[in-house]
């Protein structure tokens, strides 16, 4: 009889391992914060005027005005003494523009992190779902117009204190990326797929437009264009730092909280809905959230490829594919590399600066390259 | 209470119907094969009683409740879906896998000791414990089918805490999967029928239906041929049109189930 075969549930005995990301999270997460206080507090203290950490420390307590603690150790003294010139220069130039980089590192590395765990594949990056295309576009069309056709538009903005161009490319982001979306739903599903295929026509298209507008524009508008184009924190103000901020931090914070929908996600849609997930609400965070993210980073500093890509990849070599660490380590990655590669931009030649997505590309497509072909034999990247 | 699909009716567009007012019940302690030829739409029906797919007419109730009304959360807790395919593509380790098939019961919170030690049960269960710390993406086609396994063991492993339904539905369990393999993976859904645990499976092996089912029901261009105890289903009379070949039935040496011969 068949309902004699029972089945032998054998006791364990072996001790219970957990999981890799369990075991090496906690350790990766707090080398991933010292990284990241590291490249901050070098990113404030190193260029043309060198500020000491001690001083960097020092001049930003008195800035709050919080007494500083008396310590010594070695060279490092607090409270330390520093001139004008070196206060000025972290308050004013240095740290908006660290404060930025680290908001829009964090913000798309996170941003790739969703979209790679959404499209369920390593290769994705957020300009896949038509945000940088989009915002590329509009904030061309903004250079190269708003003085003619676009003149009334660009002149009611700078009224109420808006640079036309990053609204410009905020908002193309957010309306491609929606596009994309629209397109690829159909009765309230959306085929991720689709969305893949949409994204690289619309990309295209914006490129194209891009093209177009270049041979109407002139120097100084191709320039610009080009800077757009490439990504830099050059004159980041505090203005700059409180316009982004908020939309950042609001897109942010949620993405913490999608972890373990991405994970399900992982297995299939239909698995996902099995383990209780809602599929199409998380699509739509992931899409809303990136969206916004993304968007503000770039209005913000214009389009730094490759954070989006690699930061997931280098998270997941270090902790394994769980999103609970997978997002906030690259949070914490993105936003320590980019100003670290801000960094660079800033100091590498002595004259005058790279642009930083040169410097994001230099060393992460090279770096990419090495991930892919050291992982052709296993078969997936992860 | 059980499962209880009405008149499931599913279409492509007008000319084509795949599944054609079928009714069926999965009742709690047995378990349900449904067989038939490729294409007889088995896969479609389990999809449209899971709740993967709209249908075109007809309903299906949970405990007496409509399927759609049941909060995703709440279903996933007592009702779990062993798919054909498996797309995952990140090296997640097979641990960490069967672990997802815990969160359900999560809440948002990290698993606890608890959810290890059921995740090492139904790793054994399925014969995989030894494969416990390796990628899943490094496993053969087998291995990952019977981690799969694992997983959706893992998620109802355990009676609710008011006592209610739990039902497992498997598409085709035994794909991939050694002689051994597809006997492990029917022995375990006949320890969860014993467990009150309603299961509907999707076989191609009719000997595997007659050995381990309670009742069959064969399904043929989208529609129920018959719906009985294996010895009343597995009859010439009923197979033969359906798979269009000879058989002869005659009864398992050991077992009190018919075994199907071909003789074509």
């Amino acid at each position: 009889m068949s309902s004699t075969s029972q089945v032998q549930v054998k006791t364990t005995t072996q001790r219970i391992q957990i999981t890799p990301a369990r075991r090496r999270g906690p350790l990766v997460m707090a080398g991933l914060w010292v990284f990241l206080i590291i490249s901050t507090i070098a990113s404030i203290g190193i260029g043309q005027v060198e500020i000491e950490p001690d001083q960097i420390i020092t001049i930003l307590l008195d800035e709050i005005h919080v007494a500083s603690p008396t310590i010594t150790i070695g060279d490092f003294n607090l409270p330390a003494d520093y001139t004008t010139v070196q206060k000025g220069t972290v308050t004013i130039i240095r740290l908006p523009r660290v404060i930025l980089g680290l908001m829009v590192g964090a913000a798309l590395a996170a941003a790739g992190t969703l979209i790679q765990g959404m499209f369920r594949n390593p290769l994705a990056d957020p300009g896949l779902i038509g945000i940088s295309g989009g915002a590329a576009f509009s904030a061309a069309l903004m250079i190269v117009l708003g003085n003619t056709v676009f003149s009334g538009l660009s002149d009611l903005l700078n009224q109420f204190g808006i640079r036309p161009v990053p609204i410009a490319a905020f908002l193309g982001g957010i309306i491609t990326t929606f596009l994309i979306y629209r397109l690829a739903t159909v009765n309230g599903r959306t085929s991720v797929p689709t969305m893949l295929l949409a994204g690289i026509a619309i990309n295209s298209l914006a490129g194209a437009g891009i093209g177009l507008l270049i041979s109407f524009a002139d120097d100084n508008q191709v320039r610009d264009i080009t800077f757009w184009n490439l990504g830099s924190l050059v004159d980041v103000t505090w203005e700059r730092v409180e316009t982004t901020a908020p939309f950042i931090l609001i897109s942010i914070l949620p993405m913490l909280f999608l972890s373990r929908q991405l994970n399900a996600l992982l297995l299939g849609e239909t698995e996902a809905q099995h383990l209780g997930v809602n599929v199409q609400r998380t699509k739509q965070a992931v899409v809303l959230l990136s969206a916004l993210a993304v968007g503000a980073s770039v209005s913000a500093a214009g389009i730094i490829g490759f954070v989006g890509l690699v930061v997931p990849h280098l998270v997941r070599l270090m902790v394994g594919p769980d999103h609970r660490y997978v997002i906030p380590g690259s949070l914490l990655l993105g936003a320590g590399l980019l100003v670290t590669a801000d960094l660079a931009a800033r100091n590498l030649t002595g004259g005058s600066e790279i642009l930083l997505g040169v410097v994001t590309a230099l060393i992460g497509a090279p770096f990419f390259l090495y991930l892919l072909l050291r992982d052709r034999q296993r078969g997936a990247l992860i | 209470m059980s499962i209880e699909a009405k008149d499931l009716t599913v279409k492509v567009n007008r000319n084509t119907i795949l599944v054609n007012q079928v009714s069926l019940t999965i009742h709690p302690g047995e378990i349900l094969a449904v067989v038939g030829p490729n294409g007889a739409g088995k896969s479609t029906l389990l999809r449209a009683i899971t709740g993967d797919i709209k249908v075109d007419s007809g309903s299906v109730w949970m405990d007496g409740q409509p399927l759609e009304q049941w909060k995703l959360g709440e279903r996933a807790k007592v009702r779990a879906v062993l798919s054909q395919t498996s797309v995952l593509s990140f090296a997640f380790t097979v641990l960490e896998v069967v672990l997802m098939g815990r969160g359900p019961h999560l809440n948002g919170s990290a698993e606890t000791k608890r959810d290890y030690a059921i995740a090492y049960e139904a790793l054994a269960a399925a014969e995989v414990e030894h494969l416990a710390e390796r990628y899943f993406t490094t496993l053969s086609g087998g291995e990952k089918q019977r981690v799969q396994l694992a997983r959706v063991l893992a998620q109802i492993w355990e009676t609710p805490p008011n006592n209610g339904n739990r039902y497992l539905f498997m598409d085709e369990p035994t794909n991939n999967l050694d002689l051994t393999h597809q006997h492990r993976a029917l022995q375990i859904a006949r320890q969860l029928a014993n467990q009150q645990v309603g299961v509907m499976v999707i076989l191609h092996d009719l000997n595997l239906a007659a050995q381990y089912a309670d009742r069959i029901m064969i399904m043929h261009r989208g529609e129920e041929v018959i719906t009985g105890n294996p010895c009343q289903v597995l009859t010439p009379q009923y197979i033969e049109p359906v798979f269009n070949i000879p058989i002869i039935v005659t009864q398992h040496p050991t077992l009190n189930r018919p075994l199907i011969v071909s003789t074509a």
